[in-house]
């Protein structure tokens, strides 16, 4: 059981701690649980390494991945996959086509995944060759946009700022009146970024689908 | 066991049906063809409900009350015990009795030795029966040992709600059958593993008739949660009937769903000698494993298709015949694009002039029961000459262009169909379906009979137990016991001051597959390391383990509760109870997200398969502690039958769980400080064994360590238990004189009692030798210590004719002889 224990924190609100990190400390820890995951020495993973490929991941070892960050920097991470939710919120023939991705769905991959290399997206690309993009900086990207989450949110009750509720790892409440908070979800993350990004590049949302109306009741 | 080589035929002659679609076969039909859909809100637990989640269920208070068979269940849903039976249980027995009575069975004279049950079905504790006790069982995150005793001590109800083997076990008593009793677990294929082991074990002549099929409810908080943190789920829950889709563009996940299908298979002659309605004639049946990965298919579907040809070959069937496929057809992205890829491999051309549709898109997943109801449907299928339709294919999917019956029911004269299934961990299972029609009887069968029966050694050992991690170091332990060495402290809290555990086992010497080392138990580990000794000391040929068969007796339970402990104790309100609104809030997000994965309990045979690539056919018996014999008798068979050359057989177990600790402490059989001189001390373990048709063995000059002449498998009730050990021990040494017995000795008066007055019937001064004194009693993997000790005594000519058996709480009762190898003598 050790294998999936948290990674050591190294003060007693393990959310605050995480929001305190410089960027150096969030890459460093990322790779540190990357490297426990897929039982790797440190040194096998860089900023640059994709997770499919250069490090061949199997998709149980994404869940654990993204189970291990959520513990260890105390946020909630996105689930779906980016195209599943495009599709969602611009509508299937918008996105994809039979199994290839549309101009449209490119341009929104593209511009929701900037830390991969211009060179990567090519016309006409397949579905499923999307997750070769993503390597342990994707992660750290996401990583960060959480904590930022986490580090903008304020009480609604008297604008003060969050902390962990003490022995509960993943609840927290207000600093000083103690009302309880919820961590920003990280499906809610992806749909106003990719909303934003679909407003950049003028590809509007279909109606709010059944699915994505659902998602947000979920989310509160 | 009958000597006669003949080919036998079988068919179906009685089908019962307990589904989201209907309490009956008949409803459940009907609605498929209406194109309804059995999908809803799962209400199942009240208030523990989660409003995200939808399932495929059935309407339990609509069952009629189940009807007395004169028997200890005596009409009430309780079990042999007298303790309440779970709900998968009680599906399984609704099921069984409308096929039972289809198949007007209650009007032959009992059939006790001339027929046996072989059910697919599901373990996975239910911790909603304990939240409500749940600030006092736990201790921080962790489960409190003490108080759980005392709960289940008060409430022993809570302990069998998930005894999977059971309700194989209750069957056979409810219909007076004493023949083999089996439980089949491989995941999602469980139904279809059990059905065509039915099938062959009365194509081979061994019993004329077997109640078949699964059962399954894997509905429960844990299990909903278990499959939604993987990933594999439909999403839509806001439009449960169109959550479904199979082969559509825009599947997103499976729907879990709960029921069960019972078939009565039968030997044509049988049934046609007294009258019996046929619905349709099982042809065949195939097996493989993928060994690729745990829940990602081969890419390619290789091992799917791989099971689809074998099936059509063992049927004599060209595969142009086959006009409909009952298709595994999940929902989930990859399971229906790697099917179509896999159906396409092993058609060709005569893929495109198929009809395939998924059932699932409208009952959902039944899991362990989902081969047997989706056989059964098929079985209608082909009577009525009407296929079934895909709901919810809206889109299609490139990746999926076979031609599904979209939405409305097709007439068809199609007369050969099959049915596919495929689980997690890469078992594979398709068995083929011939319509019955008048003439068919007597049309030729192009099917090769059997040759001779085929001589049987063993070639291979392995073992990883308390006293060794492998053979040497086994035998060099076997003098010291094990039964001294301290429990873990949360044992030792409940007065149990020893305990078996396995020492020094590196996981990552014997392991290389990463994923293995990382997903699978220490119980399973040990099964794959014994396996890989036994494989190694075989000396076999790289093709020749890949196509071996495998097959492997799993413990019951592999469940750490502790895993939940933390998420548990983060889903207590503020005056200490359980809230479901947190738990979704909270606490769910805790559970590690591999947790089911890590204790599925096809994992040992699976991580086997991966390890070792072994891709052949494959059983995994989940039959209580006599599973590990069981495989052995059944990789005996088939290797008799000429039907494989190489087989691996073998188990594991760990009885040093919490849940089984109680179990064992709880019916007085576990060795506790106030009783330091009875019972067993608890421990855990593996072993194998490479079996290989005699032929081949001399040819390739291996090493033959015993030739095993004789094999018999009987369940009765416990009252009844001394009979049935006399019995198997008189079939399997075929009143040949037996020099020793190796046996349980669980230093238990009334067991061990039995072992030695049947030793004494079956005659006089034979004496019953145990290593249960040394190395602890470790569930599944005891009966195998046995059996190794007797392999080595006959190979050292100490003991030429040893029997092995195993009385399992006088349910199981399995027996093994051997001989030494001819020209041993010469040789030693
Ligand atoms: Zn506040």
């Amino acid at each position: 059981m050790e294998a999936t224990q948290p990674e050591q924190q190294p003060a007693s609100d393990p959310f605050r701690a995480a929001l305190a990190m410089d960027p150096a400390g969030v890459q460093e820890r990322t790779i540190t649980v990357v490297a426990r995951c897929l039982d790797r020495k440190l040194s096998e993973v860089q900023l640059a390494s994709t997770l499919w490929d250069d490090l061949d991941a199997e998709s149980l070892d994404m869940l654990d991945i993204v189970y291990s960050l959520e513990r260890s920097f105390v946020i909630r991470l996105p689930r779906l996959n980016l195209i599943q939710r495009a599709t969602d919120l611009f509508g299937e023939s918008t996105i994809v086509e039979g199994s290839t991705v549309t101009a449209k769905g490119l341009a929104v991959l593209k511009a929701s995944m900037p830390e991969v290399p211009e060179s990567f997206f090519q016309p006409n690309m397949k579905l499923h060759e999307f997750r070769k993009a993503v390597s342990v900086k994707s992660l750290v990207r996401v990583v960060e946009r959480c904590l930022g989450a986490n580090a903008a949110l304020r009480c609604k009750v008297c604008q003060g700022e969050p902390r962990q509720v003490p022995d509960f790892p993943m609840e927290i409440c207000c600093a000083q009146c103690g009302a309880t908070m919820e961590l920003p979800s990280g499906e809610d993350i992806v749909i106003s970024d990719l909303l934003r990004v679909g407003a950049e590049l003028g590809i509007p949302p279909v109606a709010v689908a059944s699915k994505a109306a659902a998602t947000e009741t979920s989310g509160t | 066991m009958s000597a006669d080589k003949g080919h036998r035929r079988v068919v179906i002659t009685g089908i019962g049906a307990v589904t989201p679609l209907g309490l009956d076969l008949d409803s459940t039909w009907g609605n498929l063809l209406q194109g309804k859909s059995g999908i809803r809100l799962i209400r199942q637990y009240g208030e523990l409900t989660m409003p995200k989640h939808i399932a495929g269920q059935v309407a339990m208070e609509e069952l009629p009350p189940l009807q007395s068979r004169s028997t200890p269940t005596d009409g009430a849903t309780t079990s042999l015990s007298g303790l309440p039976l779970g709900r998968a249980a009680i599906l399984a027995l609704h099921a069984a009795d409308q096929a039972w009575r289809q198949a007007h069975l209650d009007e032959l004279p009992a059939l006790h030795r001339n027929a046996g049950v072989c059910i697919g079905a599901s373990t996975f504790p239910i911790v909603e029966d304990r939240l409500r006790h749940l600030s006092q069982l736990l201790d921080g995150n962790r489960w409190n040992p003490i108080r759980y005793t005392e709960l289940c001590r008060q409430e022993p109800w809570l302990l069998n709600q998930s005894d999977a083997a059971g309700i194989a076990s209750e069957l056979s008593v409810r219909y007076g059958l004493t023949g083999p009793s089996i439980t089949a677990q491989a995941a999602c294929t469980s139904a279809t593993q059990a059905l065509g082991h039915a099938f062959q074990s009365i194509r081979r002549g061994e019993t004329p008739l077997m109640l078949t099929g699964g059962t399954d409810s894997m509905l429960s908080m844990m299990c909903v949660t278990g499959f939604s943190l993987l990933g594999s789920l439909s999403q839509r829950w806001s439009e449960p009937e169109r959550a479904s889709r199979p082969f559509d563009r825009t599947r997103d996940g499976f729907v879990l769903a709960e029921g069960s299908a019972m078939l009565i298979l039968e030997d044509l002659d049988h049934a046609l000698a007294r009258g019996a309605t046929i619905h349709a004639e099982v042809a065949g049946y195939g097996s493989s494993c993928d060994a690729y990965r745990f829940t990602d298919m081969h890419p390619e579907g290789a091992g799917a298709a791989m099971a689809m040809r074998s099936a059509l070959q063992d049927a004599g069937m060209a595969m142009e015949r086959v006009g409909y496929i009952n298709a595994h057809g999940t929902s989930t992205p990859l399971n229906d694009s790697t099917e179509t890829a896999a159906i396409r491999r092993a058609f060709g051309a005569h893929a495109d002039k198929l009809a395939v549709s998924s059932t699932k898109s409208q009952m959902g997943h039944l899991l362990c029961a989902a081969g047997a109801i989706e056989l059964a449907v098929t079985a209608l299928a082909l009577r009525h000459g009407m296929l079934p339709p895909t709901l919810n294919l809206d889109f299609p999917d490139p990746a999926c262009d076979l031609d599904y019956i979209p939405w409305k029911p097709r007439a068809s004269d199609t007369t050969v169909a099959i049915s596919n299934s495929f689980g997690f961990g890469g078992q594979n299972g398709c068995l083929v379906l011939r319509k019955w029609e008048t003439g068919s009887a007597t049309n030729p069968v192009a099917v090769q009979v059997p040759a001779m029966h085929r001589r049987v050694v063993i070639t291979g050992l392995g073992v990883v137990s308390p006293l060794g991690v492998n053979v040497p170091g086994h035998r060099a332990g076997r003098e010291e016991s094990a039964c001294t060495r301290p429990a873990p402290v949360g044992i030792a809290a409940l007065d149990i001051p020893h305990a078996c555990c396995v020492m020094e086992f590196d996981v990552g010497s014997a392991i290389s597959n990463r994923m293995l080392r990382k997903i699978l138990t220490k119980a399973a580990s040990y099964a794959v390391s014994a396996a890989g000794e036994a494989i190694a000391s075989a000396a076999l040929e790289r093709t020749e383990v890949e196509t071996a068969s495998l097959f492997v007796g799993s413990l019951g339970l592999d469940q750490d509760l502790d895993l939940f402990g933390e998420a548990l104790k983060a889903s207590l309100d503020a005056e200490n109870k359980f809230s479901y609104e947190r738990y979704s809030r909270y606490g769910e997000g805790l559970i590690d997200p591999l947790f089911l994965v890590k204790s599925l309990p096809n994992a040992g045979l699976c991580g086997t398969a991966i390890e070792h690539q072994i891709l052949g056919p494959n059983l995994n018996i989940m039959s209580g502690p006599a599973s590990g014999l069981l495989a052995l008798v059944s990789a005996f068979q088939q290797i008799r039958d000429g039907a494989a050359t190489v087989a691996l057989a073998g188990g594991y177990d760990s009885t040093l769980q919490l849940e089984l600790v109680l179990t064992h402490l709880l019916e007085g059989r576990a060795t506790t400080g106030a009783e330091p001189d009875r019972g067993y001390v608890l421990g855990e373990g593996a072993a194998f064994f490479v079996l290989e048709d005699r032929a081949h063995a001399e040819a390739r000059q291996a090493t033959i360590y015993a030739e095993i002449t004789g094999v018999a498998h009987a369940h009765s009730s416990p009252r009844a238990a001394a009979e049935a050990l006399y019995q198997v021990a008189c079939e399997a040494s075929v009143g040949t004189d037996v020099d020793a017995i190796f046996g349980d000795g669980l230093n238990l008066s009334a067991e061990d009692e039995l072992e030695a007055q049947t030793a004494l019937r079956l005659q006089p001064k034979l004496s019953v030798r145990s290593l249960t004194r040394s190395t602890g009693y470790c569930g599944v993997a005891s009966p195998l210590f046995s059996m190794l000790e007797a392999v080595l005594a006959t190979k050292s000519g100490e003991v030429p004719r040893p029997l092995v058996w195993t009385s399992d709480h006088g349910r199981h009762h399995v027996a093994v002889a051997l001989q030494r190898a001819e020209g041993e003598d010469a040789r030693a």
